[in-house]
């Protein structure tokens, strides 16, 4: 009979721990803290191991929702801080389309850690629920936060159509490789989606 | 072994064979334009030569008739050779001949009379497959020694792997556990394991630290981990920690050893453990497990024996679970 109880007990033991709400909070709080660190490049405070525990416990304790939310949030506001740092990048074409690339790359890594560390809540929790993967969260983010916001997106359709003009006058003509900022955008853009290339490369000059 | 009969057998009868090379002499024809060979065994089968010889020497090729000939007939690629002792010594090569060989009207071989007496004949086979019925199927081997090379590398790879966690060869991360401490390696833990790769890729502390902090294992249950993935596990020590390790398979995305713990907790479930069972079922999403304690309780009636802890378990379960429950209990209750 003891045995029997102390199953009882033991079994429960996360709802007095993983599944106090305290301990939800603090869990939700240290990956969106990790969010943050992974965007700013500070990884020194960042350990892998423990935050995918903390994000595991969540999704495993059926606290999903409030860490998607969170890490959506997180994610969010992390890319409208790019698009603020963007907005005031040099006004020339070549120098924001640079600016915007290495952006765009920093933007990647970090939702590819990010993605990692919340691994079981997207082989689990999103599909059962219909949520949108990390990788997709991420891109759409910056589809929508970022090259279709009105600040970005004239400068980015007027950058590349003066680049295009530079290379045709230079004879340049789409080198592959690096220091080719228009097949940077491009591939970008169809990391976006094709209807998002094509937006953008098939776009008329903007004069209105 | 002798089947040859009277007149057809002679003293040099006999086919000697090394390896893959049968070779039969004969000396003397006698009384007969017809000798055929003792059989010898090659691959599967035990095969026959026969000689007619009229104006040319007709070589035949084929299996003992039988239910092996029948069922598994062999599919060769094989060329022969028949050479006079002379002097002065001649021989002539068959092209390399591949065909399915039934019975003694398959193959034959029509060789000019170059000599005469003594003279030898060779079958070369090239290789040597169990034929099928189907041309689009394809046909598997017969030597005994194919296959064998992938036992001997998967055991010793297994001994391999095995030496490298006993003895830590060139160990690159430590794992704190939360009674000890052990060694092991990071490819090989980011080969079983997606959570494991990601751990060492991205530019986090552990890429740099190489120390693992697994604070909801025990020493022994994670040496039974890392015992499932480099091969060397006992199955009393899977038994002892089946639980701990099905945790550890859910949390780090190890599906083989979930399967193995799955199948394992589906083999005991008692009235003294299955509501735990039940409850491990829904935290990890074992659809088997599940299925099989909610029949053991409800269809067989075994919740009268788990009376006293219903309570507590309700109590405390989750109510998607309790839901589940209800709905069993419903689909096997049959009111009057």
């Amino acid at each position: 009979m003891s045995a029997r109880h102390q199953f009882s007990a033991a079994a429960f033991r996360w709802q007095e721990t993983d599944g106090n709400p305290d301990v939800v909070a603090g869990n939700c709080k240290a990956v969106t803290n990790a969010v943050r660190d992974i965007y700013a490049q500070d990884m020194t405070n960042v350990i892998f191991g423990d935050l995918y525990r903390r994000a595991y416990s969540l999704v495993l304790h059926k606290r999903g929702e409030e860490l998607y939310s969170a890490v959506e949030a997180a994610m969010a506001s992390e890319v409208q801080a790019l698009v603020g740092s963007l907005a005031v990048a040099g006004p020339s074409g070549q120098s924001f389309l640079r600016e915007l690339l290495a952006t765009w790359r920093r933007h990647t890594a970090a939702v590819s850690a990010i993605r990692d560390i919340v691994m079981y809540m997207d082989r689990t929790f999103v599909p059962a629920t219909g949520r949108t993967p990390v990788r997709e969260l991420g891109l759409g983010l910056w589809r929508d936060g970022v090259v279709r916001s009105g600040r970005i997106r004239l400068r980015l359709v007027e950058a590349v159509r003066l680049e295009k003009a530079r290379q045709e006058e230079d004879g340049v003509v789409g080198v592959p490789g690096s220091g080719d900022l228009v097949a940077g955008v491009t591939e970008m853009l169809t990391e976006l989606g094709a209807d998002v290339c094509h937006e953008f490369m098939e776009a008329p000059t903007v004069s209105s | 072994m002798s089947v040859g009969s009277g007149s057809l057998s002679g003293p040099d009868s006999r086919v000697e064979t090394i390896s893959r090379l049968a070779q039969w002499r004969i000396d003397t024809f006698g009384p007969c334009s017809y000798r055929r060979s003792d059989p010898f065994k090659l691959g599967i089968w035990n095969w026959y030569l026969s000689v007619e010889k009229s104006r040319s020497v007709y070589v035949r090729l084929f299996p003992e008739p039988g239910r092996l000939a029948k069922e598994q007939p062999p599919h060769a690629r094989f060329l022969l050779r028949v050479s006079w002792a002379g002097p002065p010594r001649r021989s002539t090569v068959s092209p390399v001949i591949e065909q399915l060989l039934r019975t003694s009207d398959d193959f034959v071989w029509q060789v000019e009379v170059m000599s005469h007496g003594r003279f030898t004949i060779d079958v070369e086979f090239l290789d040597l497959r169990i034929g099928t019925n189907n041309a689009t199927e394809s046909s598997s081997s017969v030597w005994p020694n194919e296959g064998v090379v992938q036992k001997v590398a998967s055991k010793s790879t297994l001994g391999c792997l095995s030496r490298m966690l006993t003895e830590s060869i060139h160990a690159d991360v430590t794992i704190n556990t939360t009674d000890g401490v052990l060694k092991a390696h990071k490819s090989v833990l980011a080969a079983c394991s997606p959570v494991f790769e990601s751990m060492f890729v991205h530019d986090l502390k552990e890429k740099e630290s190489s120390t693992i902090d697994i604070s909801d294992m025990c020493v022994d249950s994670c040496s039974a981990l890392l015992g499932f993935v480099y091969g060397t596990i006992r199955q009393e020590q899977f038994w002892k920690h089946r639980l701990s390790l099905l945790a550890a398979a859910n949390k780090y995305g190890i599906g083989d050893l979930k399967a193995c713990c799955e199948e394992s907790l589906l083999e005991d479930i008692s009235s003294g453990n299955v509501l735990e069972r039940l409850h491990v079922a829904w935290l990890y999403q074992l659809e088997k497990l599940k299925k099989g304690c909610l029949t053991y309780l409800f269809v067989f009636g075994k919740i009268y024996d788990v009376r006293d802890e219903i309570n507590g378990f309700f109590h405390h379960a989750d109510r998607e679970l309790t839901l589940e429950m209800f709905q069993e209990v419903l689909s096997v209750w049959k009111p009057i």
